[in-house]
């Protein structure tokens, strides 16, 4: 056998032992993602058992929120027929319930009674003689009642 | 004979190894990809574990019907 063979042989080894290594590391490489995506697979399979029903019971619950505000709706406007008078009255608020919210406003008003918390209103009292004159020229604004009058 | 070897060992096994890599590096990549998938696809499951819960938020959404209706009934009869 000559030389040259001999190298030819350790050449075509050297080739082999390549393609055969490399063949071998893709060949695990390939059993690796196998065995990964095999497990990914059954978690998938999991997920898509466990939000089959889902949909279904979304649904429901939808049906059975939306039945419930209907019945808060109906039930609040037949209350609201119900006492529509008292919540005609009650969309205006009352001096009273003003006065009371505001008692430092209702000291400077003019036309309240005592000046601090929970006063009515009060009619100015009906003109007598000594107050007749006082109808002839306006009034000064913040001299008006009977409870600003000058002594 | 020589002329035969030297084209072997320079140039058929250097293109061998050079194709061999071009196969391996995709399929390292592929593998490292298919670790990530599986590391973050295997939490996928333990956080659907509230959806089972659902069946629960149903039966409670009835039983806040039911009251509902009791309540708005009551209400009814007041005013």
């Amino acid at each position: 056998m000559e030389p040259a063979h001999i190298v030819l042989l350790i050449a075509v080894a050297i080739a082999v032992i390549a393609i055969a290594g490399h063949l071998i590391a893709v060949a695990v490489i390939l059993k690796r993602v196998v065995d990964n995506l095999t497990v990914v697979l059954g978690a998938v399979q999991a997920v898509t058992e466990t939000a089959q029903p889902v949909g279904a019971i979304i649904d429901e619950i939808n049906r059975d929120l939306d039945s419930g505000r209907k019945l808060i709706e109906n039930g609040v406007e037949r209350l609201e027929e119900g006492r529509a008078p008292v919540g005609a009255q009650a969309e205006e608020p009352s001096r009273h319930a003003v006065a009371e919210s505001a008692p430092d406003t209702a000291e400077s008003a003019p036309d309240t009674v005592g000046g601090g918390s929970g006063t009515a209103t009060a009619a100015p009292p009906a003109p007598g003689d000594v107050d007749a004159d006082r109808f002839d020229q306006p009034a000064p604004e913040r001299k008006r009642g009977w409870f600003n009058r000058d002594a | 004979m020589w002329i035969g070897d030297a084209i072997f060992l320079l140039v058929v096994i250097p293109a061998v190894v050079i194709i061999l890599r071009r196969v391996l590096t995709p399929a390292v990549e592929i593998g490292a990809y298919v670790e990530d998938i599986t590391e973050h696809g295997a939490q996928f499951a333990p956080h659907l574990g509230a959806l089972s819960e659902l069946t629960t938020t149903r039966d409670l959404v009835k039983e806040v019907n039911a009251d509902l209706e009791r309540y708005v009934r009551a209400l009814e009869r007041v005013g």
